[in-house]
């Protein structure tokens, strides 16, 4: 904790003052840098978002590096030598993620998606350091900002107004909603903390908060049903279930059963959505599995099969796209389903990151994921009434289990803008409910 | 040296060091991603049919993106404009190079029909044809891509090599795998439905289609057979076991039926063109119709009523072999989206 100026003793206070500019320096690069990366994007770049983004976390987590390396060296900054359950964790990913590139089928490869886990751990920390210094409302701020400029310019995309990015007319409507993340399914997986995080506020504050929360459920979730992301209705409506019935009173169920029958109208209500659900219905009616999960199904069946051949250490961070084509061939000669399956679809992720991390970094690296994921959980279990705790405990059952379920058919952790949100709220709860836990 | 000094020495390294990695693994790459945008839209303009300009584009292309992939060899995307601009050029031993470099730091099918296509040039056929294959099996439609016809009758013939290899093609070829509860099925409106047999699909024009699961009379049989009642041509049973465009370019189709009334046909074909193989000649008895696919590649099989007013069969097993062959498909089209 900051020991503010006025308590110090005369002669430390301009000391002190120097260590607040770094210590500033730091929480104001973290900010910025949570702001910016679900915001920026290269208009002249062949990858306009995707790859932007990613460098722009690199910049960050570099910057963050080599802030905290001069304040430690200049003994200007000083960290807590605590090492919380949470932080353990990403060390713990880090770590794992280091000997399977040491391990790995192509060491080039798996180095720079070390760099990419690494940064995100840096930024972990920075947002762990960051957080117990700055007002809830700003820590809020910082999580919601973007995902409201996002689902603004979602929903102008969605409905057919402002657009500053070239997509061809006779592509479907849903094609456009592309916010300024890339692609209708990354909106949608953004949307998703955004919502839960609108709704846990709802709950934790009262007055003005909690219906200017509720408004932004609204803009939201609009977003997220323009998307028509049907991996993202799954895990919002997994996630608006678990804040309802985990750990929650009475009031908070019908609270989440009329959030729900909302959701599921809004759902019914706009034809393009309703559209989809009714096709992935068809498919499950039909057992048309490669339908169900939208051509997935060569991606799935190669990464299983990566992880069966090597289950302790996988094929290495960052190898999946490398191996798929060699994979996906060999699986279709194995089994008789996969001749049928989407033909031609060369895929650079899984689509699903379970499977993803399986086979990557093999058992160990999924497990470290659902150990982060069940100890985010376990945070619904902090006693205490205060907002910020009410906060932290409604929130974070939803939040891993959010995640869980769009990791099924998505890859959230793959991209920076969703990933950093993830990392921003996952920290704000282990933080908040820290003292009373 | 002081302690202060020394702290104040190791700051500037550390921040020399974080200035030097934000320009080596950030600004670096973006600034390549930006000439990888304008290196890909100056060869999409040499295509262009002035070979004299189409060439220039080709070496200037080669100067923009030499100073990225000096700093970063495993930039896949533009090691694959390299080899193309080099290929332009004629230079296909560079070319060949450049994607198999490529190829150590990811596997993509227009890398490797690229490849293929670029070591067939230069008399690297073996490898060349190897290559080609593994694009084809992975991504059907690249087979375009090859204009020696030598070099695509050898994967033709590889690739139909693979698939003799899977024996019958067909998944329940005996329909003793049922999808469908219950003995018997109609379908009376058009196209394809769930049928009684797993794998397999009920097709009908018009009119309607009974089906119905019984013991097999076939000789040596002790499974269930399917009866097939139609009212109109065309009607019948399909089974699509292969994606669009993929398969090989020749199979052979057998079936065993037993016809009542009308006649029944056989055929495997490419989806839509597949047409009538062999015919049923004889009525009251068994008989084994037998015939080579019809269109090219395959990769569907069916058998359907052949008589306008419908027919009444048995068929007691199905079968769709790969015969090893040359033959090349014409142009394998990519499914309509």
């Amino acid at each position: 904790m900051t020991v503010p100026a006025a308590e110090m003793p005369p002669e430390a206070v301009p000391r002190a003052r120097r260590a607040l500019r770094l210590d500033l320096l730091l929480v104001a690069v973290t900010a910025a840098l949570l702001l910016a990366v679900p915001l920026y994007v290269s208009m002249t770049g062949q990858d306009m978002m995707r790859l932007p983004k990613e460098l722009l976390l690199r910049a960050g987590a570099i910057l963050i590096a080599a802030i905290a390396a001069i304040g430690l060296v200049l003994r200007k900054l000083s960290f807590s030598r605590r090492l919380p359950v949470d932080g353990a964790l990403a060390i713990a990913a880090v770590a794992w993620c280091a000997i399977t590139t040491l391990t790995s089928t192509n060491r080039t490869l798996s180095l720079r998606a070390l760099a990419y886990v690494t940064a995100a751990v840096v930024v972990y920390f920075a947002a762990s350091y960051a957080i117990t210094r700055m007002r809830p409302i700003l820590v809020l701020g910082i999580a919601l900002v973007p995902a409201i400029f996002n689902a603004v310019a979602a929903m102008m995309q969605a409905l057919g107004g402002w657009n500053p990015f070239f997509v061809p007319e006779e592509l479907p409507r849903r094609a456009h909603t592309i916010g300024f993340l890339g692609n209708p399914d990354y909106v949608g997986a953004y949307m998703v903390p955004a919502i839960l995080t609108a709704l846990a506020i709802a709950r934790a504050w009262k007055g003005v908060v909690r219906f200017g929360a509720l408004g932004l459920v609204v803009v939201f979730a609009t977003a997220a049903m323009l998307s028509q992301s049907i991996t993202t209705l799954i895990a919002l409506v997994a996630g608006i279930v678990t804040m309802a019935f985990v750990g929650a009173g009475m009031r908070m169920r019908i609270a989440g059963i009329v959030v729900l029958i909302a959701v599921v109208a809004g759902i019914w209500y706009y034809p393009a959505t309703r559209a989809r659900f009714r096709e992935t219905a068809v498919a499950v009616v039909e057992l048309r599995l490669d339908a169900l999960i939208s051509g997935r199904l060569g991606a799935f069946v190669a990464a299983a099969e990566m992880a069966k051949s090597r289950p302790l250490v996988g094929m290495g961070p960052g190898c999946f796209a490398y191996h798929f084509m060699t994979y996906r061939i060999a699986a279709e000669d194995k089994y008789t389903f996969m001749r049928t399956a989407g033909k031609g679809l060369n895929f650079g992720e899984v689509h699903n990151d379970h499977l993803q991390l399986l086979a990557e970094t093999g058992v160990p690296g999924w497990l470290i994921f659902a150990g982060a994921l069940i100890a985010l959980g376990l945070r619904t279990l902090t006693p205490g009434q205060t907002p910020t705790v009410r906060f932290a405990r409604t929130l974070a059952t939803p939040l891993a289990v959010s995640l869980a379920v769009l990791a099924l058919a998505q890859f959230p952790l793959e991209l920076a803008s969703v990933l950093l949100l993830y990392i921003w709220l996952a920290v704000t709860v282990f933080r908040w409910s820290d003292d009373v836990a | 040296m002081t302690l202060r000094s020394m702290r104040i020495a190791a700051a500037v390294l550390i921040a020399g060091v974080a200035a030097f990695l934000l320009y080596r693994v950030v600004a670096l790459p973006y600034h390549c991603n930006i000439v990888r945008t304008q290196a890909e839209q100056k060869l999409g303009r040499a295509a262009e049919p002035n070979e004299y300009r189409a060439a220039e584009m080709a070496r200037e292309v080669l100067r923009d993106i030499d100073h990225c992939l000096a700093s970063d060899p495993t930039n896949v995307a533009l090691l694959y404009v390299r080899a193309r601009a080099f290929r332009i050029l004629g230079r296909n031993e560079h070319a060949v190079a450049a994607y198999e470099q490529a190829l150590r730091y990811d596997h993509r099918p227009e890398i490797y029909i690229d490849l293929g296509v670029a070591e067939y040039a230069i008399g690297r056929g073996e490898s060349g044809v190897e290559h080609m294959l593994t694009a084809v099996r992975f991504l059907p439609w690249t087979v375009n891509y090859i204009e020696s016809a030598s070099a695509r009758a050898q994967v033709y013939h590889r690739l139909s090599a693979l698939y003799a290899k899977r024996g019958n093609l067909l998944v329940n070829p005996r329909f003793t795998r049922e999808a469908l509860e219950g003995t018997e099925m109609q379908h009376a409106g058009t196209g394809l439905a769930a049928s009684l047999a797993a794998g397999w699909s009920a097709y009908n024009t018009t009119g309607t289609l009974t089906i119905e699961r019984v013991p097999s009379t076939y000789p040596g049989h002790k499974g269930t057979m399917l009866h097939i009642k139609t009212t109109n041509i065309d009607a019948g049973l399909m089974q699509i076991w292969g994606d669009w465009g993929t398969g090989p370019s020749k199979v052979i189709t057998t079936a065993k039926v037993f016809v009542n009334k009308g006649a029944a046909a056989i055929g495997s074909g490419h989806l839509l063109n597949t047409g009538y193989d062999g015919i049923s000649k004889t009525r009251g008895q068994w008989e084994e119709l037998r015939a080579p696919s019809g269109s090219c590649p395959v990769n569907q099989t069916w058998l359907v009523a052949s008589t306008y007013e419908g027919a009444d069969f048995y068929v007691a097993e199905v079968r769709a072999d790969a015969v090893v062959s040359e033959l090349p498909c014409d142009t394998v089209t990519p499914p309509p989206q």
